[in-house]
């Protein structure tokens, strides 16, 4: 029995703890938000449209976003597994998460394997069945199980109260033309994987919020380029894609008045957290020679009060602009 | 301070040491801090220059502080990324570390003016101006800055490749260097593990390595993977890629696609650098441009940032596909402590320009991130020039056309490198017409090679005009490097293959690897079969650099083949060439095939034996081996080779657990063989195949035998086990009449057959070992190999007594396991009543000790107990290329690690653990124990390599866990022997190497590994009918022992073993010369001449009288021979010293 058909199973019996995707998407006074993902969730951080887009969304006040996206990351979790195994990088997201207890998780992943489709994209072992199998159908099936089990481990971390998970499909891959390479295939791939996502928003009680579709789909965007390789979104495609994220919950944010300055607040604490859950020097700090220098891990913490107090000022900005 | 880290105080250096130096603590306060003066005249008066060279100061803080990397811009502006947060980012502190871009406008040599064109980075590791901004390495990233109002400070950032790792950050995403193909080479280092999500798929690189990307295209794509530290990068004429190591010790890199160097994780197979031995280095450029004198052009400067200097190699070809790399005397140096040159550069003026870290510690590794000492503040650019030379003239690029570009572009100075810089920022169709236009007047095939490496960077390569290269050219090194400009794009050009099939049978192995390499980038069905002929038809064995590059694309491109070999076909042209790719891929698909072919008498050279004997070994089935071990009883085979097919033999039964098929007793008839070997095979196979008949010769052997045979013979009544051999063990391990040596074997044997007996009768038995405590050590070696074995001796000696001298051997032994056996330490310390103490010092400790190092120690007795041979640091640690492997080379250690750092290493070994000589524990699942390092690894079996080198293979199917250790591999406590002047002397000779000075080890060619020869009955008389020439014989029961020369390459007759010759001491040397072609090899020799004896084979060499320093001239055949020197002790020679010269 596949790993996706138990995590549907599971998911079922807890679609009524969670909530169902029929009603309207809320977020709640004191709200912690993470947004899980890959390349494209970890840039996000840089230009902050999608989080000032939560933030300003509704009246709830006092809502923190925390940004896990790992460049180059799978739902295996193979690039948060620095000298490991990708369980290991599995299980530092599940640590993660367990540190924030969010009440909500946005996740988007797909874009990494819908790229390298006949390339070896997880070094997770049985992720991939060994041979020549890195075609698109095994690619999906190892993608699916992947991500039921990487929800579970998630939804489990988060603890009770957890009331939504949200599941995000990767907004399209642009043909921008020589010397860039041809993305017309690539697209069609993602187009696999965005509906295969659908699928198990579906049959998880899941919202999906379908960036592929919402961004021009399998027509891609070719105009003007939103991305700047064909693959990551520029500052002006993040700001569309924070529109349409805004639209799919069913919020409008015509209402709002100039956010600029709540952006780069947002900005300025998503640097701040970086040191604070993914520091360099792991090694030293945390890892194998933390006998050496793990002394100095007691700095990691002191961050905590400074996120704290830009996030104070990053609620009065909030406000300013819904007034 | 650990708590819980224990020495042993026994007439040790330890409490005596403390409780004196105690006292002088209060007057130590100030002496503490060895922190060099910053002022810039004083650091500059320590610079060591050759002459006609001349240093000056380009910048210095405040125009740019900590500089880390640089690159020039093509108007001659230097564009320098500081970085005062590194090591590691404080809470509160911003991300404030700059790009700052340095100006000479007024042509004097100094810059003046400094801009700061971004200064919100977070520990920025490169920097590469191009594309109208700079691009630049921050942590995660490769960000792009750009300038987009003319105010000379960034205003646009965009984030070009995300996902690098920063697990260290003097590991971080660096060496950021344009190639004459237009792309931007990067590399990342050990601990870093990259996750890049490309326009073409994911990338991922996990550990150190070296990566392409191409801005036009966006692709990245990993070119080459290991090396530790891999700081420089520059390429040579013909665009070839060589790589320095900041933490490797093999100096200069050969860098080609796919090849592996030390430290990638899981690799099955590495390849060498070309200077083992050498320093490490941050930074390679190349020598060039008129103003730079012609005796040094071309060649490369590697500045070595913890020996305060930049040294200098000179490449040249080998015939080989890597090159010979010679090590000449140093560019620059300065006794500055705090002078780190980490990265050079050659400069528009033709002067070369060198970034100083300026620090009096470096890294960050081994010293505390907050350590006070660091500096944050200072960092200086330095100019050296030749001032009765012309400078260079710096070109105004923006005059010239693009023919005038296309002709001027290529990979190796300045005025190339930009102009192939500038060229790729033209239009494109006008930038291709002037490489055109210059092809048509070309005159050599290089400046032809350079106008195709040009095409690359403009995005149009001329693959037809690549191709007529590398099939036509006179030149190897042409043919090579034109073969690299088809390698990128091999894929979409269609004579790629014809090319290379041409090119595998080239007469330079070089060319024959790029061939291999344009192979492996091909989606053909017979890239395999092509590469294999690469191996063939070469006057010399293909070298190792070669080799991989074939057994690379065998398992790369194994689809390919494997699917004619499963239908039963041989694709290649011989069975030898299936069983080499079977043998790199590890399959055992095509066995009946390689088979068949052995049957027939197809693998009866020597070579092809072993070839087929290693592969049955690890992959042959039952009756692959039993068709082994049939040839191995062929009575024709020479002995040697049956021990090679026995030995395999004996692999499959230890690995796997399989052996050939029938009766297998006939092997125990080679229990009476002669040769060492097979009896050794023959012994340990009658013990694994269970043959009873056996049990009998071999206990005779183990008790009668000498040397390896009694050993021999131990491991296989060990194999064969059951009660007889237990018995048999545990009375003679009882029996007193027994050698000490012999007992303690037999204890060592029996541990691993049943522990708990083992361990009561150990308990009994070490006391016995009083007087030769070194023996017992074998005995407590084999009990810490296994977890349970482990117990069994902590519970057998809580009820015993042991003498001191064997519990301090135990002591050492348990502390130094990676297994960290406390209750057993606790156990033996008990038994022999011997009190803990603590190794670990306070502060006000090492003040004291620190302050009695620098005003008491003297290095050169300091030396002398470095090289005794009871401590054994040469087993473990070279300095330079003589000594041990094990440990980390000690060349610089003294110009790098400060006091505190060594006397804390030395006294507490685990405390702080040099990268990559962390020990890895593994366990398996019967409990047994090995810890080491990783030697190789691949998907059956892991090596692991212990402290004493021995290399051990592990079935990865028997392995439980595998985990990285956080003890050091050096024992503590190995200094409990020394006085405490003698420590501090030893200290002190530790904190001087690498330093300007008499312990710095030079490039001078002198011979440093010997072998001395022990006292021997023979000498003292039979001198008197032979005279010294009874040295220099090959006497057979002569015994030589390993001895290595002190850091200034001279033997110290005090040191070496007295010979005795008619009243007469004698200290003799023997070692290796090869004499070249000419037949003649001349050698300069320090020491009184007249107490000097040289011979060349046993033939004498004559010795000018009367001198301190002769030169003496070889005359013999080319090739090796053996030189022997001798001198007489006790009439004023001290030392002797032997230079090689040209």
């Amino acid at each position: 029995m596949s790993r996706l058909y138990l995590y549907l199973i599971l998911s079922l019996s807890l679609i009524h703890s969670l909530h169902a995707s029929e009603a309207s998407f809320e977020l709640r006074d004191g709200d912690r938000v993470a947004l899980v993902g890959a390349t494209f969730i970890e840039r996000a951080q840089h230009y902050g449209h999608i989080e000032t887009a939560l933030l300003t969304g509704s009246e709830a006040q006092d809502v923190v976003v925390r940004n896990l996206g790992w460049s180059g990351d799978s739902v295996f979790g193979d690039s948060r597994s620095y000298f490991g195994p990708p369980q290991e990088g599995r299980e530092r997201l599940a640590r993660a998460i367990g540190e924030l207890q969010p009440t909500v998780i946005f996740v988007c992943y797909g874009t990494g394997p819908a790229m390298s489709v006949g390339q070896r994209w997880t070094e997770e072992k049985g992720g991939i069945a060994q041979g020549h199998s890195h075609d698109l159908e095994s690619g999906l099936e190892a993608f699916q199980n992947g991500y039921s089990q990487m929800l579970e481990s998630i939804t489990a971390a988060a603890g009770e109260g957890l009331r939504e998970v949200v599941l995000v499909t990767p907004p399209p891959l642009e043909n921008i033309g020589a010397p860039l390479p041809d993305q017309v295939e690539n697209n069609v791939h993602l187009g696999h994987f965005a509906q295969a996502i659908q699928k198990l928003a579906d049959a998880g009680g899941h919202r999906c919020i379908d960036l592929y579709q919402s961004m021009g789909g399998q027509d891609g965007v070719v105009a003007q380029p939103l991305t700047n390789n064909g693959v990551h979104y520029t500052d002006a495609g993040y700001r569309q894609i924070a529109t349409h994220w805004a639209e799919a919950l069913g919020w409008s944010n015509d209402q709002v008045g100039d956010t600029e300055a709540l952006r780069a607040k947002t900005i300025e604490k998503n640097r701040l957290f970086f040191h604070r859950w993914r520091p360099a020097n792991e090694t030293y700090l945390f890892l194998f020679r933390k006998h050496e220098q793990g002394n100095n891990a007691k700095e990691i913490p002191m961050y905590d009060p400074l996120i704290k107090e830009l996030e104070g000022e990053i609620e009065e900005l909030r406000k300013q602009v819904r007034d | 301070m650990r708590p819980n880290s224990v020495g042993y105080n026994f007439h040790s250096i330890g409490y005596n040491l403390v409780v004196c130096l105690f006292a002088t603590v209060a007057m130590a306060q100030n002496g503490l801090r060895d922190i060099p003066s910053t002022k810039v005249e004083d650091q500059k008066a320590g610079f060591v220059l050759p002459e006609g060279a001349e240093i000056n100061l380009y910048a210095a803080e405040p125009m740019l502080t900590k500089p880390v990397h640089m690159n020039w811009d093509s108007q001659g502006r230097l564009w320098v990324v500081s970085s005062p947060l590194y090591p590691h980012i404080a809470p509160g502190q911003g991300e404030i570390d700059q790009v700052v871009v340095l100006e000479d406008t007024d042509g004097d040599g100094a810059a003046d003016k400094s801009t700061v064109f971004a200064e919100n980075l977070h520990i920025p590791t490169a920097v590469l101006p191009g594309d109208g901004g700079a691009y630049v390495a921050n942590s995660t990233d490769m960000i792009f800055l750009k300038d987009t109002d003319g105010d000379g400070k960034s205003d646009h950032r965009e984030v070009v490749l995300s996902g690098f790792g920063t697990e260290d950050t003097h590991h971080l995403l660096h060496t950021f260097r344009w190639g004459p193909e237009g792309m931007i080479w990067m590399n990342q280092s050990i601990y870093i593990h990259t996750h890049m999500e490309t326009p073409y798929g994911i990338r991922r690189l996990l550990g150190g390595g070296m990566w392409h990307y191409h801005p036009e295209s966006h692709r990245a794509e990993v070119y080459m993977k290991g090396l530790v530290n891999p700081w420089g990068h520059a390429f040579d004429e013909y665009g070839q890629s060589f790589l320095t190591d900041g933490a490797g010790r093999e100096g200069i890199n050969y860098g080609y696609p796919r090849s592996v160097y030390v430290s990638s994780p899981g690799a099955p197979r590495i390849v060498k650098g070309l200077n083992p031995g050498q320093p490490k280095h941050c930074g390679l450029e190349v020598l060039s441009g008129g103003h730079i004198p012609e005796e040094y052009r071309g060649h490369l400067l590697a500045p070595d940032f913890r020996g305060h200097r930049i040294n200098r190699f000179q490449l040249s070809d080998n015939g080989s596909t890597a090159y010979a790399s010679d090590q000449q005397a140093d560019l620059v140096s300065n006794t500055h402590r705090a002078f780190r040159p980490i990265d050079v550069k050659m400069g528009p003026d033709g002067a070369i320009y060198v970034a100083d870290w300026y620090n009096p510690i470096i890294q960050h590794g081994e010293v505390d991130f907050r350590d006070e000492r660091r500096d944050h503040e200072h960092g200086r650019i330095w100019r050296i020039s030749f001032p009765g030379r012309p400078l260079d003239e710096k070109p105004d690029f923006s005059k010239m056309s693009e023919t005038e570009l296309a002709a001027m572009a290529g990979p190796v100075g300045w005025n190339a490198q930009m102009a192939s810089h500038e060229l790729r920022q033209r239009d494109a169709s006008s930038a291709i017409a002037g490489v055109r236009q210059a092809l048509s007047a070309a005159e050599s095939d290089l400046d032809r090679l350079h106008l195709v490496q040009a095409s690359l960077a403009v995005g149009q390569p001329l693959a037809d005009e690549a191709a007529a290269l590398a099939t036509a050219s006179e030149s190897a090194d042409v043919r090579a490097g034109a073969l690299r400009c088809l390698y990128y794009h091999a894929a979409d050009y269609p004579q790629s293959q014809a090319v290379a099939a041409q090119a595998v049978a080239d007469p330079h192995p070089r060319v024959r690897q790029w061939a291999v390499s344009v192979l492996a980038q091909l989606p053909y069905a017979d890239t395999v079969q092509l590469a294999l002929r690469a191996l063939e038809g070469l006057e010399q064995p293909a070298d190792d650099y070669l080799d991989f590059a074939v057994w690379s694309i065998c398992r790369e491109h194994q689809h390919k083949w494997l699917t004619p070999v499963s239908l039963g076909e041989n694709p290649f042209d011989s069975p030898a060439q299936l069983l080499y790719a079977m043998r790199a891929a590890k399959t055992s698909e095509g066995s009946d095939l390689v088979l068949d072919a052995f049957a027939k008498g197809g693998f009866d050279a020597p070579a092809d034996l072993a070839a087929i004997a290693d592969w049955v070994a690890r992959s042959g089935d039952r009756s692959a081996l039993t068709q082994l071990y049939q040839k191995a009883q062929d009575s024709a085979l020479p002995a040697a080779q049956r021990s090679t097919l026995l030995a395999a033999l004996a692999n499959a039964a230890q690995l796997r657990k399989l052996r050939p098929e029938g009766d297998l007793s006939a092997v125990a008839g080679f229990l009476k063989s002669e040769d060492a070997g097979t009896f050794q095979q023959a012994a340990l196979l009658s013990g694994l195949w269970q043959i009873a008949a056996a049990r009998e010769p071999l206990q005779q052997a183990f008790v009668k035998g000498q040397g390896g045979r009694s050993v021999a013979a131990l491991d296989g009544l060990r194999a064969l086990g059951g009660d007889a051999a237990g018995q048999f063990l545990s009375q003679l391990a009882s029996d007193a009449g027994q050698p000490a040596g012999q007992r303690a074997r037999a204890i060592t044997a029996y541990v691993k057959m049943a522990p708990a007996p083992a361990a009561r009768l150990a308990a009994k038995v070490l006391p016995a070992f009083e007087q030769t405590p070194q023996a017992s050590a074998g005995i407590f070696s084999a009990f810490l190999s296994n977890k349970a074995a482990t117990t069994h001796l902590t519970n057998a000696l809580k009820a015993a007594t042991l003498p001191e001298s064997v519990a301090l051997v135990g002591l050492q032994k348990a502390s130094s396991a990676a297994t960290k056996p406390d209750a057993l330490l606790a156990a033996i310390q008990k038994a022999g009543s011997i009190q803990p103490m603590k190794m670990a010092l306070s502060p006000e400790e090492m003040q004291a000790m620190m302050q009695a190092v620098a005003e008491r120690g003297d290095p050169h007795r300091g030396e002398a107990v470095y090289r005794k041979a009871s401590l054994q640091c040469q087993v473990c640690h070279a300095i330079g290329d003589v000594g041990g492997i094990i440990g980390p080379d000690l060349v610089s250690i003294g110009a790098s690690a400060p006091v505190d750092y060594l006397i804390e290493s030395m006294l507490e070994p685990s405390k702080k653990i040099k990268e990559g000589y962390h020990t890895t524990l593994i366990t398996m699942k019967n409990g047994d124990t090995h810890a080491g390092a990783i030697a190789s690894e691949d998907k059956s079996e892991i090596v692991i390599r212990d402290a004493a080198g021995n290399e051990t293979r592990l079935a990865k199917s028997q392995v439980k866990t595998n985990q990285i250790s956080p003890v050091s591999l050096m024992p503590p406590g190995l200094t409990m022997q020394l006085r405490q002047d003698e420590f501090v002397d030893l200290i002190r000779f530790l904190s001087e190497l690498g330093k300007e000075g008499d312990f710095k080890t030079t490039p001078v060619p002198y011979l440093r590994k010997w072998q001395v020869l022990q006292p021997h009955e023979r000498t003292r008389d039979a001198i008197g009918h032979y005279g010294e020439r009874i040295f220099a014989e090959d006497f057979p029961s002569y015994q030589w022992t390993p001895f290595l020369a002190s850091v200034d390459g001279s033997l110290p007759l005090a040191e070496m073993p007295k010979v005795v010759g008619r009243g007469r001491n004698y200290g003799v040397a023997r070692t290796m010369v090869t004499l070249p072609e000419s037949g003649e090899l001349k050698l300069k020799i320090d020491g009184k001449s007249n107490d000097l004896h040289v011979f060349l084979g046993e033939e004498k060499v004559e010795v000018p009288q009367d001198a301190q320093t002769v030169e003496v001239v070889l005359k013999a055949k080319p090739g090796e021979h053996r030189l022997t020197v001798c001198g007489v002790q006790g009439h004023g020679l001290q030392r002797m010293r032997v230079e090689l010269l040209d």
